[in-house]
């Protein structure tokens, strides 16, 4: 399932159980990240799913759910 | 240009507003305001006034002032990355971007920098870089907005 996929690819990047991730786990308020950790997650997911994600949308990923609905209209 | 590393500071807005202050004194009314990008930008009395750049890292707090474009990253020197060998390249990656104004994406990891405009330096735990065409001519440490010793 992506959604269980792209929780553990995020709580890799950044040191979280993939448990404590949802759909609604905000990037900036609830994990506080970074523009590294942003490119760092976005090339992880690139590689897992094999995609490629474009630069103008990674900018309106605020949710984890939000990257799911992306890969998966990608799919 | 004038650049400040402002340590473990308990209250990350009010550190921006003091090294603002400490920077052009309070007798002119120096602020920050965001474009819709993100991108900080330097205002007296309603006018653009010189060029600010800001990072943070674990509570540690960089900012450049410049008359002229700039771009400041910081980063902890002990950060593991996977998107370059060393965290020096890619503070100088984020400098660089900051610097143009434009935002970080994957390309920018193998973007060709202009070396001639960066400096990268290092300050106890951390590693900054600096990405502009003027000088540094001050490098000032403070700790919770107290200048160090």
């Amino acid at each position: 399932m992506v959604l269980n996929d792209v929780c553990k690819i995020v709580g890799d990047q950044l040191n979280k159980k993939p448990e404590n991730l949802s759909a609604q786990t905000s990037f900036k308020e609830d994990l506080n990240v970074d523009s590294l950790d942003v490119v760092e997650i976005v090339m992880a997911l690139e590689e897992f799913f094999d995609v490629e994600i474009d630069d103008e949308e990674v900018l309106k990923f605020n949710t984890i759910g939000d990257v799911v609905k992306y890969i998966e209209s990608l799919k | 240009m004038k650049i400040y590393i402002n340590k473990h500071c308990s209250d990350i807005s009010l550190a921006k507003k003091f090294l603002i202050e400490l920077n052009f004194g309070t007798d002119k009314n120096y602020c920050m305001e965001y474009s819709d990008n993100g991108k900080p930008n330097l205002v007296c009395d309603g006018k653009q006034a010189g060029f600010i750049s800001i990072s943070h890292s674990d509570g540690t707090l960089a900012m450049a002032f410049s008359d002229k474009p700039v771009g400041i990253d910081i980063e902890s020197k002990d950060r593991k990355i996977s998107v370059c060998p060393y965290i020096e390249d890619w503070t100088k990656i984020e400098a660089y971007c900051k610097y143009t104004g434009e935002g970080l994406s994957k390309k920018a990891v193998s973007m060709k920098l202009p070396e001639h405009l960066i400096k990268t330096f290092y300050s106890d735990e951390y590693v900054v870089s600096v990405c502009g065409e003027e000088e540094i001519d001050t490098i000032a440490t403070l700790i919770d907005n107290r200048l160090a010793q």
